[in-house]
């Protein structure tokens, strides 16, 4: 049951209610923000290595090795105005690595890091007025003759200006791995020694970015430690007291594999703004080679070094060699920046929604167990809408792919209350014309409808160690859906570790509905970016319907039928589970489910998923109807205390719901819930 | 279901494989059990392969034939 607002409750299920419907667009997904990026800079410089960073004041700083061996150097103090972009200044002889632009948001100083022209020797310059004047180059640090810096990356420390950490790839010059990850400190305005990487060297390290949340948390692209050397994208923390003890590595956690050593990884860069973004380049070295940058989105509450990133979404950027997209967040302007060798884009953080309340003339909602969606009628009388999706209109964020929230409820007391409907993407806009009236159609869907087109890119496989709740996790997070347990999800959840395969090419919802196709939890959508799953043998709260004071039913059917099983056994090797109604079976005789799951590894086990597949099939029976004024908060597996004419209570399930509203006829706004009656012997069931 | 590709690794102490997918990106679906029916002479990397996995995951990935 959803929480709705007091005046809400109040009036709910009353005859002649004034509907409310508040309609909002939103440029992002699940509540992760879609950024709509705008050209700002478009010159001719050559594919090698830079960075940016953005200064207290806005302006952004720039740094490039040229094709002739000079590190560049820009300014650009208003960088949302493409007439700034981009005064180049030379300032020193460089190898080519990608450079480190280490800026503070709340500071001016600046610090660039570039490797030597000896190719083992780091070398600084520093700006205390954001970037404007530098001081004179000066070497921080030589490695060993014969050993080679490949990539390097500093960040400052938490909120101070003065400490700042330098992370750089060393190749030790031999052949094989030998490659490791070393770390430098600045504090009290001089350099410390390195301290080396206490882990088994890499083959190689192309390249490093990294950033300060408590921990140092770096990104690394390389290939792995045995031969053949195979192509990773790694995240690792070093330790600053917040998960990790403060001067401590972590272990290389894969992000990103590859089986070949023609398809790699190149270039991360990432930046924490509204979200943790990162790109990167995959770089494909066959025949019809190509370089393709990607873009992913952490999950808001998960840590850097989990798997719960969004898919790799192909950008248009493509370098000829491995330069790489570097992201910066101005958090007072919230504007994005995307910045390439050659290339600079800005997108600017919505902050309001385009707000279409006042157009909606009539809406139906509909959620099953197996997806639903929304359709919307839009006035479109003035024509005003006839531009919508285009960059020039207004109404530019109605388009496929936005945020579609629909919030409806009551006039009450002479103002509008609302509760929301579960988020849906946009998936069509239709102009209709009929009769003299113009409306504008907007069918969006649900989260099942969102990972119905997701498709795999490549092979995900899941080797037996991790539960079926952190598989979802991560198949989930491919749309930027978290995955959480509602209340309780059942044991299974969180002791059954499958050895799961999602080959390329399969879809998101088949991966899912064969993940849980064993497991007896129910799955419904909390509305705004996750999916809770929920062991049926919860009850969750109830509405009451159809008595004295309570919200009338306009019109209902109870029905009473067999389940498509009553007696479900499942075995594992050598453990076996079973549970069974004797009452259906006496009745319909023996209706079984029969199923073998390795995973299943005690009689325990079995016994809880025959257990649970026995309530699912309960639910999945024949299905009543009730037909009712909104109940603004029901939820998918709501519980309903339904009294009947006849005075007899009887508690029935949510199964479905189908809500339609149209302001042209007054009278229609109802819903339509599916329901299926409890067994007598569930809690609560038979009264 | 089914699945076909390229037979990448074998190991035969443990009478496990590596199999390159089809249609896939570079990535194997590794730990593969090989069925004890295929001789250790057939098991030449290289070779096409049909892989069967569990639906729901209960069963670990089992290589049925070599070609």
């Amino acid at each position: 049951m959803r929480a709705i607002p007091e005046a809400l409750q109040a009036v709910q299920g009353r005859p002649q209610l004034r509907p409310a419907v508040r309609l909002e667009v939103w440029s992002r997904r699940f509540g992760l923000w879609r950024p709509a990026w705008q050209t700002l800079y478009a010159g001719s410089e050559s594919a090698h290595g830079h960075d940016a960073g953005l200064c207290a004041d806005g302006a952004l700083v720039r740094a490039r090795v040229d094709e002739n061996g000079y590190l560049q150097v820009a300014r650009i103090p208003h960088p949302e105005d493409p007439d700034e972009w981009c005064p180049w200044q030379m300032l020193a002889t460089a190898d080519d690595v990608a450079p480190a632009v280490i800026t503070h948001p709340t500071s001016s100083e600046v610090h660039i890091l570039w490797v030597g022209t000896i190719h083992r020797n780091i070398r600084w310059t520093r700006s205390t007025d954001g970037g404007v004047t530098w001081s004179t180059p000066a070497q921080i640090l030589s490695e060993p003759s014969g050993s080679r810096i490949t990539a390097l990356a500093g960040v400052f420390r938490g909120q101070s200006p003065y400490e700042l950490y330098l992370f750089y790839a060393l190749d030790a010059g031999g052949a094989g791995a030998d490659d490791v990850l070393k770390v430098v400190r600045y504090a009290g305005g001089s350099w410390g020694t390195s301290s080396a990487w206490s882990y088994g060297p890499r083959y190689s390290f192309n390249g490093l970015d990294v950033l300060w949340q408590g921990d140092f948390w770096l990104v690394a692209a390389g290939r792995d430690s045995a031969s053949p050397y195979l192509p990773r994208l790694w995240t690792l923390a070093y330790g600053d007291g917040w998960e990790y003890p403060a001067g401590t590595w972590a272990a290389l956690a894969e992000l990103e594999a590859s089986d070949s050593t023609q398809f790699q990884f190149a270039a991360p860069a990432w930046c924490a703004g509204d979200a943790v973004r990162l790109s990167y380049l995959e770089r494909w070295d066959g025949a019809n080679a190509y370089r393709q940058a990607c873009l992913r989105t952490l999950l808001p509450a998960a840590s850097l070094g989990s798997a719960r990133w969004t898919d790799a979404e192909p950008v248009g950027y493509a370098p000829a060699a491995d330069a790489a997209l570097c992201l910066c967040w101005d958090a007072s302007a919230g504007r994005l920046y995307r910045i390439g060798h050659d290339r600079a884009w800005c997108a600017v953080q919505e902050t309001e929604p385009l707000e279409l309340g006042e157009r909606v003339v009539a809406y139906t909602y509909n959620e099953m167990p197996a997806g639903g969606g929304l359709v919307v009628m839009l006035d479109n009388r003035d024509g005003a809408l006839s531009q919508a999706g285009q960059d020039d209109s207004p109404y530019a964020a109605l388009r496929p792919g936005a945020e579609l929230r629909l919030a409806r409820g009551a006039w009450a007391a002479g103002a509008p209350y609302y509760a929301d409907l579960p988020a849906g993407m946009v998936t069509a806009l239709e102009w209709r014309e009929s009769q003299g009236t113009s409306r504008l159609i907007v069918r969006a869907e649900d989260w099942w409808g969102v990972l119905r087109g997701w498709r795999a890119g490549r092979l995900f496989s899941w080797d037996g160690t991790r539960t079926t709740a952190s598989i979802g996790a991560d198949l989930l997070a491919q749309v930027g859906l978290d995955f959480a347990a509602d209340g309780a999800g059942s044991d299974l959840m969180s002791t059954r570790t499958p050895r799961f395969v999602v080959p390329a090419g399969q879809d998101g919802a088949t991966a899912l509905r064969r993940l849980m196709a064993n497991l007896p939890d129910l799955l419904r959508f909390d509305g705004y970016g996750t999916v809770l799953f929920r062991d049926p043998a919860v009850l969750p709260a109830a509405f009451a319907v159809g008595g004295a004071g309570e919200p009338a039913v306009l019109e209902g059917a109870l029905v009473r039928g067999a389940a498509w099983a009553n007696l479900c056994q499942a075995s594992g090797d050598g453990v076996f589970g079973w549970a069974l109604e004797l009452d259906a079976i006496q009745e319909m005789g023996t209706r079984r489910r029969v199923w073998y799951d390795a995973a299943l590894l005690s009689a325990a086990q079995a016994g809880q998923a025959a257990g649970g597949m026995l309530r699912r099939a309960g639910l999945e029976g024949p299905a009543g109807w009730l037909r009712l004024r909104p109940l603004w908060g029901v939820e998918l597996w709501d519980v309903l205390d339904w009294t009947r004419r006849d005075g007899s209570r009887r508690q029935v399930r949510v199964v479905g719901i189908q809500e339609r509203c149209d302001m042209r006829r007054r009278g229609i706004y109802e819903q339509r819930l599916s329901v299926v009656a409890l067994s007598d012997d569930e809690p609560g069931g038979g009264v | 279901m089914m699945a076909w590709g390229v037979l990448a690794a074998v190991n035969l102490s443990t009478y496990t494989a590596s199999v390159a997918l089809a249609d896939s990106r570079p990535a194997y679906l590794r730990d593969v059990v090989v069925s004890r029916g295929i001789p250790a002479s057939e098991l030449v990397v290289g070779r096409r392969a049909a892989v069967w996995i569990d639906e729901a995951g209960g069963s670990a990935p089992l290589l049925l034939a070599v070609w």
